[in-house]
């Protein structure tokens, strides 16, 4: 084959074109050597007196407020007191003057400027954070005397209201290791968020860092600004939440475990959100002893956990609303249906009982949720819907999934069927398991969160909400509600159910009656969860039952929904339904009534 | 197609590879000193390049196994694939630093800019290899040029579009070089530096961007804004001088660690190259270059077919160029533009771009047993 015309003429280019790289090549190495060698010592001391320091500015992060604007979090300037080693001219004295000032021995700033962090060489070493006031003020005074110390003002994170909304908020840490590889745009000895909406939001309330760049004299103090590059606050949130009355409810657990969620069943914005007992984030703002990070996350009362989304119970007698609404909509059952109530229900040589022992005798449908029969739901639930429909409907209305609430943790509950059963038990499901199920009771589990979304679709006309937490950014709104879907249930049977829900707070043989308030009709349902196995205490008392209570109000168009469980508590009616009048006073401003609140002690 | 023949083995050009492993193996220690940080031993920067360079090595011998008549055959598709990417970005692209040059494929940024350096060297070897087979290999007269002309212009066009003057420049010099090399006759060649000087006139009124003529002009004097544009050109000569003879040390330079230029990393790379390990340093990685260069230029010289031969003259100047340009600009000898320094500046495009052209380089050489001269 034939390359060129003429082979020696392309060989003849090629020699041109070394040529021209060995001379391009050499001009390079000569301009090197130029700079290197001939004038290098020059560039060597225009180096070594390159006073410019390049200062990295870290960008303040976003607040975070409630849905009225409410402060829940900010910042605060913190003064780090720091040495930059290479700018130090006496090591020693600075140190006994620095000791002098600060009270602090000169043999532990030795020990601390020895383990303290940087970011590379040539940059300031963190000795003392978030100096006070006091030692600033003393410093500044004989700053000319310590060339190389220096004053670096960084945010620091504060959070007002301490406990308030703690697991919902989150908090923020000095950045890991694992971290570190995330960005290049954080360095070691950064916040960042490590739960919450201060972890999910992160991007958003990071803002961006800037650097200015300074020139120094030979203490290393400024002379002047060369340039800077302003960093940039991040972004503002709001969140849904009702600061005053996520106190209110706070407040209402009086140091009991459980969790409450209060939502606006009109787009399923989260209006409170309790995890009890809670936890401070301020501790996190100083480093933390072994002690106390075992005290938070190991302890029985797991105080960072956020019961409300990350903690499933069986919802007890509060699912026999959604078995109601199943019951009507596969018309199984007509209002009107009636099933006698020994006190008992038998199924095999088993027998289930109803919390009332002595009976309800018959009843209707109205009756048996107005004073929670069992044995009507038994019925109902096994010899009527069977396991697939009461799965059917807990599906809709959001049991057995993740809902998709912003923060990390949700739990998803269980919303048992045969094949659920098949995959974890390895066992047949058997009618014995369905009759538990049906009350709400057995392997059935929701996270007070499902409980609240499910009743906000019950009242709301069947909508399905996502559940939100975080409103919007400052610029730029996040979606106001986003619908997951539809329930498809002839509307009369929604609002039959909600009727039969009224009568349990407000009927004569009503469970929930203490969650009534003063001149607005609410609707509920209490709930008993047993725990399992009949566990029993370290002073081998059994274990109490959980207590659970849902309402909402008004019931004509309902503004609030309320999910409550208190963990070991006792019956639902007794010890979760006055949690729902303390709230529900405080939502609709109505004055509390000392003497009812001492009587519910 | 991928059959793998013992002869490849003995046929490969082991001296090539050696010399791109051990640019790569400077690039990361360079890398590795640019991004330390006490509590990170390994930066992100640096994690990312050491993992781009694996992905590329494994492109490297993939490319290396496809025949000639593979590439041959998709010479125009990756062509045309290359140009439309360039119309992708001005469409999809995201905006960085004032312009668009990244396109976003899921979590993964390319920039299609530098693939196309490929696609063209590919496309301009197919066009030039058949239109001079029929020319019988006559040099380049100026009416023959207007079909690589716009092989060439179409690209570098798109991409001046972004505004991107530097990867568009680079194109252009790709482009003649291989043609150069094809062969350009003299009358021709005059008339073509006329051509360019005249062309320089309204290109300076109208075609660059204020930014892009206010760095040509700092260029030439940078003492005249020293904060602002001609900060990096300042800056830049206190690294490399300060370096001086043997280097300040690993991890030891003061403007490195104190990151006077924030693309130490990319585009200023070699100035913490010349900074910590000084003239000493700055030489051999220059002769690995040059190394390199020449061992393309001899396999393009010795190649039997002119598919082959404008292939590898392309690489060859696709390094070349960027080699001269990247350097040329740290040591202050031309203006600030963004062309990374091959094998050695972070960027997963650029990395993988060179060794997957250096890949197909290899695999068409070692299969010169395949023609009989």
């Amino acid at each position: 084959m034939k390359l060129v015309k003429d082979e020696s003429l392309f060989a003849f280019r090629i020699f041109q074109v070394v040529l021209f790289i060995s001379v391009v090549f050499v001009l390079i190495i000569f301009r090197l050597w130029f700079l290197q060698g001939f004038k290098g010592s020059f560039y060597r001391d225009k180096s070594k007196n390159n006073r410019t320091r390049a200062v990295r500015i870290v960008a303040e992060r976003g607040y975070i407020y409630d849905r009225n604007g409410k402060e829940l979090v900010k910042n605060r300037p913190a003064f780090n007191l720091s040495i930059l080693k290479e700018d130090v001219e006496d090591l020693d004295r600075t140190l006994s003057l620095l000791s002098e000032i600060t009270n602090v021995s000169k043999s532990e700033l030795e020990e601390r400027i020895k383990n303290s962090k940087t970011i590379g060489h040539f940059q300031p070493k963190i000795v003392l954070p978030d100096i006070d006031r006091n030692t600033l003020a003393k410093l500044k005074v004989n700053f000319y005397r310590l060339p190389g110390v220096v004053i670096e003002v960084v945010p620091a994170r504060v959070y007002p209201r301490h406990q308030l909304l703690s697991q919902s908020l989150g908090y923020v840490r000095e950045i890991n290791k694992d971290q570190l590889t995330l960005s290049e745009d954080y360095k070691s000895g950064d916040l960042i968020g490590q739960s919450g909406v201060e972890k999910i939001l992160e991007e958003e309330l990071r803002g961006e860092n800037g650097s200015l760049k300074i020139e120094v004299d030979a203490r290393g103090v400024k002379k002047r600004e060369l340039g800077s590059l302003k960093s940039k606050k991040g972004q503002d949130i709001y969140l849904t939440v009702d600061s005053s009355l996520q106190e209110v409810a706070e407040k209402a657990f009086e140091e009991r475990k459980g969790a409450l969620v209060a939502m606006d069943p009109n787009n399923g914005q989260i209006l409170a959100l309790v995890s009890s007992p809670t936890f401070d984030p301020m501790i996190f703002s100083k480093p933390l002893s072994n002690e106390d990070w075992r005290g938070l996350s190991l302890s029985e009362e797991r105080p960072l956990r956020n019961r409300a989304i990350s903690n499933h119970y069986p919802p007890g007698s509060t699912f026999k609303l959604i078995a109601a609404v199943a019951g009507l909509a596969s018309k199984s059952v007509t209002p009107e249906t009636r099933f006698n109530c020994p006190g008992y229900y038998t199924l095999g040589d088993h027998r289930f009982h109803c919390h009332k022992r002595s009976g309800h005798g018959v009843v209707n449908m109205q009756q048996a949720v107005e004073q929670s029969c069992n044995v009507y739901f038994f019925n109902l639930g096994l010899n009527l819907l069977g396991i697939s429909e009461l799965h059917r409907y807990g599906k809709m209305f959001g049991f057995g999934q993740q809902l998709g609430i912003e923060i990390l943790g949700e739990d998803s509950g269980i919303m048992p069927n045969p094949a659920w059963k098949k995959k974890i038990y390895k066992q047949e499901w058997y009618p014995g398991d369905t009759v538990p199920v049906s009350i709400g009771q057995g392997f059935i589990a929701v996270t007070p969160l499902q409980l609240a979304s499910a009743i906000s679709a019950l009242v709301n006309g069947g909508i399905l909400y996502k559940p939100k937490l975080i409103l919007s950014k400052k610029d730029g709104v996040f979606e106001e509600k986003e619908i997951l879907h539809k329930i498809e249930v002839a509307p009369w049977i929604l609002e039959t159910v909600k009727q039969y829900a009224k009568s349990v707070v407000s009927g004569e043989h009503g469970t929930g009656k203490r969650a009534a308030i003063e001149g607005i009709a609410v609707g509920g349902k209490t709930g008993t969860a047993q725990v399992v196995g009949g566990k029993k205490d370290e002073n081998n008392k059994k274990i109490q039952d959980h207590a659970l209570f849902v309402s909402f109000a008004p019931v004509d168009k309902p503004k609030i929904v309320l999910a409550i469980i208190v963990e070991n508590a006792g019956g639902g009616g007794l010890n979760a339904a006055p949690i729902s009048k303390i709230v529900m006073e405080s939502f609709f401003g109505i004055k509390k009534d000392t003497e009812i609140v001492e009587g519910n002690r | 197609m991928l059959k793998v023949d013992k002869r490849y083995m003995s046929y490969f050009d082991w001296e090539l590879v050696v010399s791109i492993v051990l640019l790569c193996g400077v690039g990361l220690v360079i890398l590795y000193s640019a991004g330390y940080d006490t509590e990170l031993q390994f930066s992100p920067t640096f994690r990312r390049q050491f993992f781009a360079m694996l992905s590329g090595f494994a492109v490297f011998l993939l490319f290396a196994l496809f025949p000639q008549n593979f590439w041959k055959r998709s010479s125009y598709t990756f062509f045309t694939i290359g140009c439309l990417s360039l119309v992708a970005v001005l469409i999809f692209g995201s905006y960085a630093g004032g312009a668009k040059r990244w396109l976003a494929l899921g979590s993964i940024r390319i920039q299609p800019s530098e693939f196309t350096k490929l696609t063209l060297i590919l496309g301009l070897a197919r066009f030039c290899s058949k239109q001079q087979e029929k020319r019988e290999f006559e040099p380049y007269t100026f009416k023959a040029l207007l079909g690589p002309f716009f092989v060439i212009i179409i690209p570098s066009l798109l991409i001046l579009k972004q505004p991107d003057l530097g990867t568009a420049l680079g194109h252009i010099l790709i482009g003649g070089s291989m043609l150069f090399v094809a062969g350009i006759n003299r009358k021709t060649l005059f008339k073509l530096s006329v051509f360019s000087a005249a062309f320089c006139f309204p290109a300076w009124l109208w075609v660059l961007k204020d930014y892009q003529k206010k760095r040509i002009l700092t260029f030439l004097n940078p003492e005249q804004d020293p904060l602002g544009a001609g900060y990096h050109a300042i800056q830049s000569k206190i690294a490399v001088g300060s370096g001086m003879m043997t280097g300040k040390g690993f991890m030891k330079g003061t403007q490195t660690q104190l990151s006077f230029l924030p693309e130490q990393t990319t585009d200023f790379v070699f100035s913490v190259l010349a900074e910590e390990w000084g003239f000493l340093g700055s030489i051999v990685v220059l002769i690995l270059y040059f190394y390199l260069i020449l061992r393309l230029l001899s396999i393009a010289s010795q190649s039997v077919d002119s598919y082959n031969s404008f292939v590898t003259v392309g690489v060859a100047a696709l390094i070349f160029w960027q080699v001269v340009v990247n350097i040329g600009m740290v040591i202050g000898v031309l203006p600030v533009v963004g062309l990374t320094l091959p094998l050695l500046s972070y960027g997963r495009s650029s990395l993988i771009t060179v060794l997957a052209a250096l890949g197909i380089v290899s695999g068409l050489w070692s299969r010169r047993f395949l023609f009989s001269r």
